[in-house]
Formats: structure tokens, sequence, C-alpha cells
């Protein structure tokens, strides 16, 4: 069967193989300047500041459920609602980075995370928020 | 072999209130079930203490148990369902829910330690969608939160979060 062995790379297709491929028109997400800037997402910007205050001491939510269940029950919620818990407290705020699965969009895909939730609002597509739940997150792609 | 069709067990509460449940309503909890299951063939004579648990919240998850007692057991981890909706909550559900937030935290603690999933589930299902499509002001206000945000920390962080605000 030596018919069927692959004929040799020509010059021609090895250049355009290993070729760079060039840059897209326009700014990408991860090039625009103000893109960061203006994340709601902060990418960690502020979490440099030591929370040493209990989140809402006074809260009975956080008082009373240990942070296993708060993490599960934040888990439910979809990145929309996530984002808003976020501007609630700094206590709030650390323990909404600590869900798995919103540590892990933030880790690698904050720019998408961002882009997707942006689209999700001003479209008005409030569906996808809803479904764009970090449980669901968790179980089909983590 | 004491297979009675209603066998009852004895549970008591932490400020020590017996109540009799059907074995079957007291085994959605895993707790209970499993520790019935390793007491099989000895006789079970005295009530069982669920020290972390007060009557009042004690009988809220009876009643809950005694309407769901004929739902199929699901695998202990099973998340299949987790791709619904999540926050959906069936209506008796709903109703069974609508308490004040102390009993629903506490309801909350004792699903969570006597090991009644989908109990537990509904819980924070119904927490869930207290936080759902609220502002800031109106979770802290939910949960009472202290904002420990400074002025000019709360703006920056609105600033950012400018997109997100209604046109």
């Amino acid at each position: 069967m030596s018919s069927s062995e692959p004929e040799p790379l020509t010059r021609r297709d090895f250049c355009f193989l290993t070729s760079i491929v060039p840059d897209l028109p326009g700014p990408t997400i991860d090039e625009t300047p103000t893109f960061k800037a203006s994340s709601p997402l902060d990418y960690g910007r502020h979490e440099s500041k030591k929370i040493e205050i209990l989140p809402g001491s006074t809260s009975d939510l956080f008082r009373i459920i240990p942070t296993e269940i708060i993490v599960k029950i934040l888990s439910m919620l979809d990145l929309q609602s996530l984002t808003d818990l976020r501007r609630v407290s700094w206590g709030v705020r650390a323990i909404v980075n600590t869900i798995p699965a919103y540590k892990d969009l933030m880790k690698y895909s904050p720019d998408t995370t961002y882009s997707m939730n942006f689209v999700a609002r001003t479209a008005s597509f409030v569906e996808i928020s809803d479904h764009f739940s970090t449980r669901s997150l968790d179980a089909g792609v983590v | 072999m004491s297979e009675g069709p209603a066998q009852t067990i004895v549970l008591q509460s932490n400020d020590n209130v017996a109540i009799t449940v059907e074995r079957k309503v007291a085994e959605r909890s895993m707790l209970i079930k499993n520790m019935l299951e390793d007491l099989a063939g000895s006789e079970l004579d005295s009530a069982i203490p669920i020290p972390n648990v007060n009557e009042s919240v004690l009988k809220k998850v009876i009643e809950w148990c005694e309407h769901h007692k004929n739902d199929p057991q699901t695998a202990a981890d099973d998340d299949s369902d987790s791709r619904k909706k999540t926050t959906d909550i069936e209506e008796w559900d709903q109703k069974f829910m609508q308490v004040d937030q102390e009993m629903l935290f506490e309801i909350i603690l004792a699903s969570n330690y006597l090991d009644i999933k989908p109990l537990l589930d509904v819980g924070c299902k119904t927490v869930a969608n207290m936080i759902k499509g609220k502002s800031p002001e109106e979770i802290r206000k939910t949960f009472n939160i202290t904002n420990d945000f400074t002025p000019e920390e709360e703006e920056q962080i609105r600033r950012e979060n400018e997109w997100a605000e209604d046109r």
C-alpha cells in the first residue's frame, strides 16, 4: 500500500502553514485600551485591599450560614447578579471571588466573560445571563 | 423482621421535644437513613436525638419530608438537573419557604446537618432568588449587610459598573 504515502510538502505549502496569520483589522478585545479600564470585573484591581472585616457581621445570612453553603447559593446565580453582588460590601465581594466557577472565569477568560455579560445586558438578552449561571459552567465546562 | 405497614420512629429535638414520625418520612434524611441501616437488626427503643435542631424547625423539616416522602430518591450526588434553570422551585416548595429569614436559614442549616439534599437545594434556591435582580442597596437591606465601602470606593466601583445601570 505504498501508493497512499503522502506527498512531501512543497515549499509553498510549508510557507503557508507556518506563516503568521496577519492581525485582524480593527481593535480586538484584548487590544482595546479602554476595555480593561472600564470593565466592571475590575480584573482584581481592588483586591489588594486587605479585608479584615467579616462580611456584614451584622447579617444573619453570613453569621449563621457556613461559607460552603453561601458559595453553593451564589453558584446558582447568573453572572449579572454576581457582578452586582460584588458591589454590596468588601466581604461579599471577597466571597464572590472565591466561587470556583467565577474564579476560573476570571482566571482563564475575563475578557470573554466581560463581553458576554456586556452583550447580554446591552442587547437586553436577559435570557442569556439567566442561563449563563456559574453553576452550569461548573457542570459543562470546568 | 419488623416490617409494619407504617413503622414509626421517634426524633428528639434539641429542646427535648419528642416527635413521632413515619420511618419512611424520616428516611428522607440520609443521616437518619444511614443510622437506621447501621442499627438494622437491633431494637430501636429510644428516641433519636437531633442535637442541632429545635422543635419548630424540626417540625417544619418533617412537614417537608412528609410532603416529599414518595419522591424518587436521587443518587447522592446527582447533579443532572443542574442544567435546567437553576432557581426554579416547585409551587408547594415555594409556599413552604414563605417563612421569615431566621426560619429560612434554620431550615437550610437543618437540611445540611440532616443531609436532606433536595431540601437544602430548595433553601439555597430561595436565598438565590432573594438576591437575583436586586440592586446592591436592596441586597444590603434584605440581608442587613453593612456597606463598608468608602464613598470614594463606592463611586469608583459604581462608575465601573455604569454599563450595568438601566438606561
